[in-house]
Parts: structure tokens; sequence; C-alpha cells
């Protein structure tokens, strides 16, 4: 059964449409990747998603629910570009404000936030504020915020945008288990790489609009090229000096 | 050369934050010019009261001069009554009443200050009013001085000095509003109540916006908004959490407040009435029970959570903490601008024709509470507080539409503000 379900969305802002006519579907602990340059629509289409942002036309269905109402039912967990942290907050106190919001009881808030501090891999830095944190530190609570609810939906816009090649690892590390686990992943990346070793399927986003869909290697093998950034390239047309 | 390439470039760049045009440029006509407004409606205001000054009638209640009397008051054009007239039903339709008696002649006839009682009427009580008795005084003393002052200084040269000098004493009493009020009582109101308990709430009003109005700013810049508003929480609770978080800390300053006000009524008390051990209670017109208190504290509260969120709605709508800031300072000014206007002589328990919009500002709405919770005036103080409830209904409103709108995430001012009149949300963005 399709976890997601996005039908024809699209989403304009003061007259420039952002997000023209994009569908797709993401099947129970799939790992779905969105590519595309700068202003490619990703940002936009994974907050439509998450219920932030509201639909011009087109609809997205979270297990069979409107996105505001899965936001409120606790099934999806976001994780924002360049999102950032409260800086006066210690961060395990953070972990403990999220999951007081999705769990149902204090001991599954204590479960949840046992799950945090794995996730983390922050140690006694934990019991700090956030302020203090470096990015990769800062990205990786947030990562252990959104995981460690285990909704059925996480969407990680960017998820290891300004991390070093360590941490970067080990956040992927993370999506990967936590997809063995059953959970659904929905993200965007600038970075080939990563997709090709982290998603199952993927689509191009060029100018809010789908270009192809597939695997990595079906993307590959459809566009032409070395590797997923040369498809890419292709698909688009080549590069586009003015753009 | 490198400066001027640094400065053109920071202008450059102010001069395209509209919060910066609005606040620091246009700010000051705005604010000016509802100043100016204001102390014109007070000069207005501060002729009428002119001449309502020689709307006055005479009481003569001796015997032994009536010729004199009759003369005083055909010499002042003013009205003569004598005998045991009540000045309550003289006082009708008249400014005041100046009641004078034999001892009045008596000490006039040889060239001494005459005794007189002055009972003045006013509806309202701010810093013009209360100068009234006084100008009344002065209006009657001018009178005695042009009829008498030549004959007497060629009859009794020496009272020239002292008689020349002030040729009435005169015992003054405002009736406000049917108590009378010495000059002490009624200083003790204005300056005690209508300014200083209005003042300090307008602090912690003032104070309070600032704290709500760069939340969401903070927020913006710190850029955990995004991340809030994917949580599983609905935008409602997500408000009133909000505010709630700023109340509890605005909570400790109410705290704060109750103990400052009890203390400083206390002491007004002794102002107004002269009589510190029985507190403010000795005052005929304060009237301050632990019912008022309440009444006055459950006031304070109202206004308070609603200027949470005009505090809230205001730092909103600008792209930063700075413009928040600015934002929300101006806003203040202009809901604290008609209390301001007390200053002027304005009095804002009075106000007819379009000034009565001024009844819309939760401030003024408080003022109204703190008037009649004072002055033992329970419809006045309940006017304010029913307006104060409507106040706190249409911002919970206004404040839903503006933090439930996506606008809060992206766009600009234009989309932010748009956010105010758009009708309801689908369920996928609220």
């Amino acid at each position: 059964m399709d976890v997601i379900v996005v039908e024809d969305l699209r989403k304009s802002f003061d007259g420039h449409e952002a997000v023209r006519g994009v569908s797709f579907a993401v099947g129970e602990g799939e790992i779905y990747g969105i590519i595309g340059p700068n202003g490619a629509g990703k940002t936009t289409t994974l907050r439509m998603i998450a219920g932030i942002l509201r639909p011009d036309t087109g609809r997205v269905l979270i297990q069979g629910k409107e996105p505001g109402e899965a936001r409120e039912e606790g099934l999806i967990g976001y994780l924002p570009e360049d999102a950032g942290v409260y800086r006066h907050l210690k961060g395990i106190d953070f972990l403990r404000f999220v999951a007081g919001l999705y769990a149902r009881g204090e001991d599954e808030v204590e479960e949840m936030v046992e799950r945090g501090v794995e996730i983390s891999g922050l140690g006694e830095a934990l019991n700090k504020p956030m302020g203090g944190y470096s990015k990769g530190m800062k990205r990786r609570i947030l990562l252990a915020a959104v995981l460690m609810a285990r909704p059925r939906v996480a969407i990680l816009d960017e998820p290891t945008s300004g991390l070093d090649v360590y941490h970067s690892v080990m956040v992927r590390n993370i999506i990967k288990e936590y997809a063995r686990s059953g959970g659904t992943v929905l993200l965007s990346s600038h970075n080939m790489l990563e997709v090709e070793y982290l998603c199952d399927r993927l689509m191009f986003l060029h100018r809010g609009r789908k270009l192809g869909e597939g695997t990595p290697g079906e993307l590959v093998a459809r566009y032409g090229g070395a590797n997923l950034e040369e498809a890419f390239i292709n698909a688009i047309g080549g590069v586009d000096v003015e753009a | 050369m490198k400066l001027k390439q640094v400065m053109v470039k920071e202008v450059k760049e102010l001069l395209k934050e509209r919060t910066v045009l609005l606040g620091v440029i246009l700010g000051p006509i705005i604010i000016f010019t509802i100043f100016a407004g204001m102390s014109m409606a007070a000069g207005k205001q501060a002729l009428e009261q002119a001449e309502q000054v020689r709307n006055y009638a005479i009481i003569y209640r001796g015997h032994a001069y009536g010729d004199y009397a009759r003369m005083l008051a055909d010499s002042l054009g003013v009205p003569l009554y004598t005998g045991s007239v009540d000045p309550g039903e003289v006082l009708e339709g008249r400014t005041a009443v100046v009641i004078i008696g034999d001892e009045f002649f008596d000490n006039i006839t040889r060239g001494l200050p005459g005794r007189a009682d002055i009972i003045v009427k006013t509806s309202s009580l701010n810093f013009l009013s209360m100068s009234l008795p006084q100008q009344v005084e002065a209006s009657f003393a001018q009178g005695v001085y042009m009829l008498v002052a030549d004959l007497v200084s060629s009859l009794l040269p020496e009272a020239d000095a002292r008689f020349l000098q002030n040729p009435v004493v005169a015992n003054t009493t405002l009736y406000y509003r049917g108590t009378p009020l010495s000059p002490g009582e009624a200083f003790g109101l204005v300056f005690g109540v209508g300014l200083s308990v209005t003042m300090a709430t307008m602090i912690l009003v003032m104070s309070s916006m600032q704290v709500a109005a760069t939340s969401v700013g903070i927020e913006r810049e710190s850029k955990t908004l995004e991340m809030l508003l994917s949580l599983p929480v609905s935008r409602r609770e997500l408000i009133l959490g909000k505010i709630l978080g700023v109340a509890f800390i605005t909570g400790l300053g109410i705290i704060s407040y109750a103990v400052g006000i009890g203390i400083y009524f206390y002491s007004l008390g002794s102002i107004v009435s002269q009589a510190p051990e029985q507190g403010v209670q000795a005052s005929p017109v304060v009237s301050v029970s632990p019912a008022s208190i309440a009444a006055f504290m459950a006031g304070l509260t109202v206004t308070l959570v609603t200027s949470l969120l005009i505090g809230l709605v205001v730092g909103s709508i600008p792209q930063d903490v700075r413009g928040a800031q600015l934002a929300s300072s101006y806003v203040g000014l202009l809901l604290l601008a008609p209390v301001f206007a007390v200053f002027f002589g304005i009095d804002l328990t009075s106000l007819e024709g379009v000034w009565r919009i001024v009844y819309l500002d939760p401030v003024v709405l408080l003022y109204l509470v703190i008037w009649g919770v004072v002055t033992g005036d329970p419809g006045m103080a309940t006017t304010g507080f029913a307006g104060l409830l409507v106040n706190l209904v249409v911002w919970v409103v206004v404040a839903s539409r503006v933090l439930g709108s996506e606008a809060i995430l992206v766009g600009g001012y234009s989309r932010r503000l748009r956010g105010l009149f758009r009708v309801g949300l689908s369920r996928s963005s609220s």
C-alpha cells in the first residue's frame, strides 16, 4: 500500500509557479528521493506534503489522510533544510519537548527520548544548551527529534546539508536503518551520490516539473551518462549557462 | 572611498526594509500628527472651559448687604440668589456657584479679603477640569476688585496692600458626579489614579507586547519556526501555548504589579484624604474594596492577554526581530496615545462622536475599568470590562488567521497582511 500519494500538485507564489503538476507515490519502508537544482520546487513540494503549505490545486494523502490531519496525528516527521535550534534549550529537553507532542503517555516519552539520545549520538552534550552546538551536532539532534518518534513518514529536506563526510555517513546510516525498520522516507538532496546510495526510487524535478521517475539504475539507463549526475544533466537538456 | 561604498550599501539595504521606512521615517510623522490632533482637541476643550468659567451665579446668604450683593452681581453680569436656596438647584445648567454672606461684605468694607465658598461642577476629572475652581475664583475676584478697588483704596488707604493683592479668599470644592472633592482629593484622583496607575499599566502592557511581538520573529530568525509548524500540534494549541508561555512571564509581572499597586494605593490614600491610617477608603469618592481590586486585576489580565495577542500579530508581519520590535513599539504607542491625552486634559470617560473609536483600544477600556473601580462607578467598570472581553475575542480571531496562515512562513508583508482577511483555511494548512 502506498503511504504517500501525491496527485497533480501545484503551488504559485505571487504569480510564479513553483510546483507544476507533480504526482508520485511512495510505498511503505521505501526511501524516495526528489532531485533537482536550487529553485526546482523541492522544498515547496516537501512543505505541502508535510502540511505546512496548502497546495493551490492537487492533493496529498498520507496513509489516506489530508496532510494537516496526518501531521496533527503524528504520522509525519519533518526535517526542514537549514533548520535551527532553540539556543537556550538543552538538547535533552528539546528531545523531551518533541517526544511529548508525539507520545501518548509518559512511558512512551521516555522510550522516544532514549531512542533520540541513541540516534543523535551526542552523549553528554545533550545536557548543554543547543546554542553552543556545532552545525553537525544541530543537524543530528534535529534528525534524532524527527526519527525518534518513528513517524510513518519522515520528510527530510537536504538531511546532510552542511555536514562533513563523517557525519554525513552517520546520518545516511541512520536513515537506512529507519527505513529498514518499516519507516517511509521522502527526502530531497543536491547530492547525487547520496541519493544513489540511499534511495530506492527517485524523481528528477526541474522548474517545478517532474522530468522522470525510477530507480537510480533505471534513470541512468533512460537518460544516459556514467552516473546519476550526468543522467540528470541529460534529462534537463544539458547545462544552461544562462540559468 | 570604501567608507562611502559601505555606507551606500547600508542605506540601500535599509531603505528596502519597509519596517525601517514605516517605523523610523514615517512613524514620527504619524505619531506627532496624532498628538497634534489630541492637543487641538484639548485646546478646543480648554476654550470651551474658558467660556464656562463665567457661567456662574452668586448666592447671598446674609441680610445686611442685600443692595451690595445686587450691585456686585449686576456688575459681574451673573444672576443672584438670596436666602436658603439649594446650591445644587442653582448649579443646574451652570459651571459654578459662589456663596457669600454678610462676613464677605464686612471684610470688604474694612479693606480685608472677603470670604467665599465656591462650588464647581464637573462631569470629568483631568488636569484641565482640576484648574476650574481656581479659574472661577480668579474670575470672581477680578470682578470684586474692579467694582470696589477704587472706592476702598480711597477710603482705606492703609488696607491697599492686603486687599489689592487678593480681594477674595475662597474655599473651593469640586463636584464630580455628585460627590464633593477638595482640591487635594481631585489632585489625588487625577494624578494618582488617572496618571500614575495608568502609566504603570502602560509599561506592563508595552513590555508584554514586546516579548510577544518578538516571539515569532525569533522563531523565524533562528529557523525553528518551520519545524515547530510541522509538529503534531494544532495551530490553535500552538498560538495558545505561545500566549500562555508569554503570559506566564508577564504573570510574574502582574504579581509584582499587584504588590506595587497595593503599596501605591495605600500611599495615595494619604495624599487624597490626609488620613494615612485609614488608607484610601477615607476618601469620599475613591472606593477601593477587595471586590474592586479583583475586578481591576481581572481587567488588567484580560488587557494583558489581548496585548500579547496584538503583539503576536504585529510581530509576525515584519520579516525579522528588528522589524517586530519597531512595529510593536509604534502600535503600542498608538494604543497608549489616548491615555496620554489625559495630559492634555481630554476626559476619556466622556468622549463623543468619532472620538469614540478609541473605545476599540484595550488600554482605553482598561482605563475605564480602573476609573470605574476607583471612583466606585460599577457601570463604567462593567462597560470597560465588557469591551475588553469583546476585544479579546476579536484579537483571538485575528491572531488565529495570521498565525494559522501559511504566510507566517513564506511570503512578505502583503501575503501576511492578506492572511488577516482570508476567510478560513483548509485542514491541510490548519
